[in-house]
């Protein structure tokens, strides 16, 4: 404390400083050496910290009260083995050397807190002091926030704090963390939350963009390190060196506060990102903009389309995101010694297995049609899109589908109209909205490995990788306090929900590099032209659109949500091809044929597919999410991830049920056909699906293995007795565009269950 | 100069060490081998194993007979009775085709007690290349089966076919108890679903070959489909 009195004496040390090191390069490995040697630092020690309330209070519109979203009754604690809870700041300025040869003043800071404890008790969404009718304050949950090691952030500036011209170093280091939401004294936690990053970069504010954090700047890009972080917690006997975990893990564990957590899924992400962006701004503007993206005879129509109902607070402030990041892969020049991005996705806790994906890359192979043009060093990336953030108080709102969506539900305009309210009146909801949210990723290659509780998994590595590239998603998503009735008649307190979300299936760039949504396995063994085939097979250019309401409540032992209602439409090809861009390979028998390559828009053709599906569900249901069981000695036939569900289909009404056109929920499979002028679609349906079925699933992620085990209860609701209602489902062929019913089919009851078992090679 | 021998040195010594780890002995096998997959795969209805998911195989054996085949001590391949289908109602399918109806009656054909499970242990899926009709290239699904993992069909059938009637005609539940004016029917049919036939198979059936599957283009025009 003595050095803020002497803080004169101080500034003049900064300034003596400055002299001595005016003729040195001052990079930011030498900034980051000369911690602590001048400047003010300031500790503080504190036992105990509470926080009555911290709200944030989003803007109204004009004629409205503002809305706040706070977290209540907080309580900050030291960790266990700790006295105090000791927060350190470091702070000095100092001559940098720049790129254009000449001389800045840079700015170091630095700090820290050690291991503590945070809990909100209540995070509220409130309308008070100035609450209308039927208004009140809800209470959506808690929230708790601990570490087991330092939490630290560094910043060094090479001239001025915010200039968008020069670089600024950042190291981040949340590490070991344990962040959970709670309610009925259950947890959804995030087991040792790494967000571990180091970056190179510019901090700027620009009118509108606001504050940004960009790693590519004017003078070049730069990458940014999702450094692995030792993992504190389980470790195997049998496991040498440093154990780790991803620099960004998401590792999702569920139980109450005193008993051991199960497991449910673990996301991971480390190695070196570029052309990382995020932006802070207020401006709302852009959410009721909706970018679709249809399909005219295979040519790519992009339309903006601004919806007209709910979003009247757009003129009001807000919080607007963009978050972006390119993906690195062997080969990339700002690598250095880094390594390049993988990801990691499978099952958590004591003897599980995930998979890790590697060589990240965009959809398309080449970016030419010429066969001796250079592999594509594209990176793949993903970006978030405009993220916007409210408080919101209305009962209608305007989401815009594309063309293939409308088709599917039979809808008379693009824009449909919603209630996301619980009720029949407007009411407050905090309101997350994404635009244009891009994910143009395919894994070329995929290995299992093992949790960190085990020993490292042997299995060899495959050639064989993953796509889930995701294009133009938008959703709107509301959450409110709602009560609902779990299993044993109890009212509890749950999450209440309003979830819209929507992918296009293909669009090109201005460039025409291919985008898509689709689910693909790749097969990179190499082809007989001495690259990688790329074969792919599975679901591409899906187009869909899922809405739902209702609750999430936590049980013991189980999530559970309750859709009131639910609709899940899409329209996908199954296919079976080479990668846009890829090299034709030689046929089965020929060791050498000349080179041609698959075009770059082969997404968009027809060439590759088999046929297409579409559907639309229509109904209400409930998912109990089951999490794994953890234990010493946890096996995948021990610790798996499972669900229970059943979904009861809309009711037609008799006079849908006679029109032959009229499809209700239902699936196709289509092959459209075309003579040179005319398009024809002709398709097999499964028409007017009426009844409620039970779902149940496993899912066994193993040592070099998936096994998924499902089961199907129609008629489920017989089990409780009676004969309940038959499952029915009308068979129909729509030969010429025209629906004709073949045959009323009926599943009176009983229980199909398929166990399918993927080995990668 | 000491400090920039050093140096090159270093980075000479790391360059060396660096190439050495590109190809390590795991990622050596990894290129050679064909890719692909290997599935198993178990479908089953109105059985033991479907109902109960804690099963995970359709039976158990205790070593092998006089011939060499597996004995099987537990068959989870059955239809319990009072179990799997406490209400027999409750395991049929039905198709009424062509909205048949006689006398405002809809007419069903409705397979009683329907039930099976087939499981193939191995097969296998991956891409490969044939020339088309117009002498190109093109990416054909390759599923190939094994001679020795046959497709095992377990008990795969119906107890008794019938047609009934009603809209909801397939809850009919009329079974085999008298004939005629008051003549009691043998113990063999008596308390059976009524129908006039009923269907079970059960045995190996061994595949051995490839399918390849690929979209075809019948005109040959662009963008056609057959």
């Amino acid at each position: 404390m003595h050095k803020i009195i002497k803080l004169n004496l101080l500034t003049l040390c900064i300034c003596a400083a400055n002299q001595s090191y005016a003729l040195q390069a001052l990079n930011d490995q030498i900034l980051s050496d000369v911690t602590g040697q001048d400047g003010i630092s300031i500790t503080h020690e504190a036992s105990k910290v509470d926080i009555k309330q911290l709200n944030w209070v989003d803007p109204a519109e004009v004629g409205k009260t503002p809305i706040k979203l706070g977290l209540h009754n907080i309580e900050v604690k030291t960790a266990t083995g700790y006295n105090n809870i000791k927060t350190k700041l470091d702070f000095d300025v100092g001559t940098t050397q720049l790129a254009n040869g000449t001389q800045g003043v840079g700015i170091q800071l630095s700090a820290s807190v050690s291991p503590f404890t945070a809990t909100a008790a209540q995070i509220m969404l409130m309308c008070s002091p100035n609450c209308g009718t039927g208004e009140t304050d809800q209470n959506l949950g808690s929230f708790k926030l601990s570490t087991i090691s330092p939490f630290e952030v560094y910043l060094a500036t090479t001239n001025g704090l915010f200039n968008r011209d020069s670089k600024v170093h950042l190291d981040f280091k949340l590490q070991n963390a344990s962040i959970s939401y709670g309610q009925n004294n259950q947890d959804l936690t995030l087991k040792d939350f790494n967000f571990n990053l180091s970056a190179d970069g510019y901090l700027y504010i620009d009118e509108t963009e606001g504050v940004v954090l960009t790693s590519k700047g004017s003078v070049g890009d730069n990458i940014v390190v999702l450094g692995r972080v030792e993992d504190k917690t389980d470790v195997h006997d049998s496991r040498v060196g440093n154990t780790t975990n991803p620099g960004l893990n998401v590792d999702l564990r569920y139980g109450s506060a005193n008993s051991t957590h199960r497991n449910l899924i673990r996301i991971g992400a480390s190695g070196a990102l570029t052309n990382g962006k995020i932006a802070l701004n207020a401006d709302q503007t852009g959410v009721a903009k909706f970018n679709t993206v249809n399909r005219v005879n295979g040519n790519v129509q992009e339309n903006e389309v601004v919806a007209s109902a709910g979003y009247g607070f757009k003129n009001a402030g807000g919080l607007h995101l963009n978050v972006s990041a390119d993906f690195t892969r062997a080969g990339n020049s700002l690598l250095g010694a880094s390594t390049p991005t993988t990801f990691e996705l499978g099952h958590t806790g004591t003897g599980s297995y995930a998979i890790e994906f590697s060589n990240l890359s965009p959809l398309n192979v080449r970016t030419s049609t010429d066969p001796n043009s250079a592999i594509n060093s594209q990176n793949a990336y993903i970006d978030f899109g405009q993220i916007y953030i409210n408080n919101i108080r209305t009962n209608s709102m305007g989401f815009v589908v594309n063309d293939q969506i409308k088709t599917i539900l039979g809808a008379q305009n693009y824009e449909l109209i919603y209630n996301p309210s619980p009720t029949g009146n407007a009411s407050n909801m905090a309101f997350i909205a994404v635009r244009g949210l891009d994910f143009q990723a395919i894994a070329r290659k995929a290995r299992f490995i093992s949790d960190n509780s085990i020993a490292v998994n042997n299995t060899n590595e495959g050639t064989w990788g993953l796509g889930i590239p995701i294009y133009n998603l938008n959703a709107n998503a509301a959450f409110f306090a709602k009560k609902y009735t779990n299993t044993a008649g109890t009212v509890k307190d749950g999450l209440g929900y309003d979830i819209a979300v929507s992918t296009d299936g293909y669009g090109e760039d201005s460039q025409g590099n291919p985008k898509t949504t689709s689910i693909i396995v790749i097969d990179g063994a190499m082809s007989k032209h001495g690259e990688e085939v790329n074969y792919y097979t599975g679901l591409r250019n899906i187009d869909s659109y899922f809405k739902a309401n209702g609750v999430i409540g936590f049980n013991e032992n189980e999530i559970y949500i309750k859709a009131d209602s639910l609709l899940f439409a899409a329209n996908a090809e199954i296919a079976i091809g080479q990668l846009p861009g890829a090299l034709y390979n030689c046929p089965a028998g020929v060791d050498s044929c000349a080179k041609e390559v698959v075009p770059i828009n082969n997404f968009a053709k027809k060439d590759d597919v088999l046929a297409s599906i579409a559907f639309m569900l229509d109904g209400k249901g409930e998912l109990f999410i089951i999490p794994g069981l953890e234990a010493v000695g946890g096996t995948p036939q021990s610790n798996y991830l499972s669900f229970k569900s059943n979904f009861e289909f809309n009711t037609l009404s008799s006079t849908d049920l006679s029109n032959e056109s009229k499809k209700g929920s239902f699936i196709s499979l289509s092959n459209t056909d075309s003579n040179g002028t005319a398009t024809k679609t002709s398709s097999f349906n499964l028409n007017k699906m009426q009844g409620h079925l039970g779902l149940n699933g496993k899912i066994h992620m193993q040592k070099d293995s998936v096994v998924i085990d499902n089961q199907v209860q129609f008629n489920h609701k017989a089990l409780a007795g009676g004969q309940g209602t038959a499952f029915r489902t009308e068979v129909a062929l729509s030969p010429t565009g025209t629906m004709q019913k073949v045959a009323d089919i009926a599943i009176t009851g009983g229980a199909m269950r398929s166990t399918l078992g993927i080995t990668p090679r | 100069m000491k400090k920039l021998c050093v140096t090159m040195l270093m980075s000479v010594s790391m360059l060396s060490q660096a190439g050495l780890v590109d190809l390590d002995n795991k990622e050596l096998v990894g290129v050679t081998g064909q890719g692909g997959a290997d599935l198993s795969l178990t479908l089953s209805i109105n059985h033991q194993y479907a109902n109960d998911m804690s099963l995970n195989t359709i039976s158990r054996t205790n070593g092998v007979d006089a011939n060499g085949r597996a004995i099987v001590t537990e068959a989870y391949y059955q239809m319990r009775a009072n179990q799997d289908c406490a209400l027999l109602e409750l395991c049929r399918i039905a198709i009424s085709p062509n909205n048949h109806k006689e006398n405002g009656q809809r007419k069903w054909l409705v397979f009683k007690q329907f039930q099976g499970t087939m499981q193939i242990d191995k097969f296998s899926l991956e891409g490969t290349t044939i020339l088309n009709k117009e002498g190109k290239p093109q990416t054909a699904m390759l599923l190939k089966f094994f001679d020795d993992k046959p497709l095992k069909i377990r008990n795969l059938g119906f107890a008794s076919l019938s047609v009934e009637s009603g809209e909801n005609g397939y809850f009919n539940t009329s079974t085999y108890n008298s004939y005629g004016t008051s003549k009691t029917v043998p113990t063999f049919d008596k308390g059976q679903e009524q129908g006039f036939m009923g269907l079970n198979v059960h045995g190996n059936l061994h595949l051995d070959g490839n399918l390849k599957i690929f979209s075809y283009n019948c005109s040959g025009t662009a963008g056609s489909r057959c």
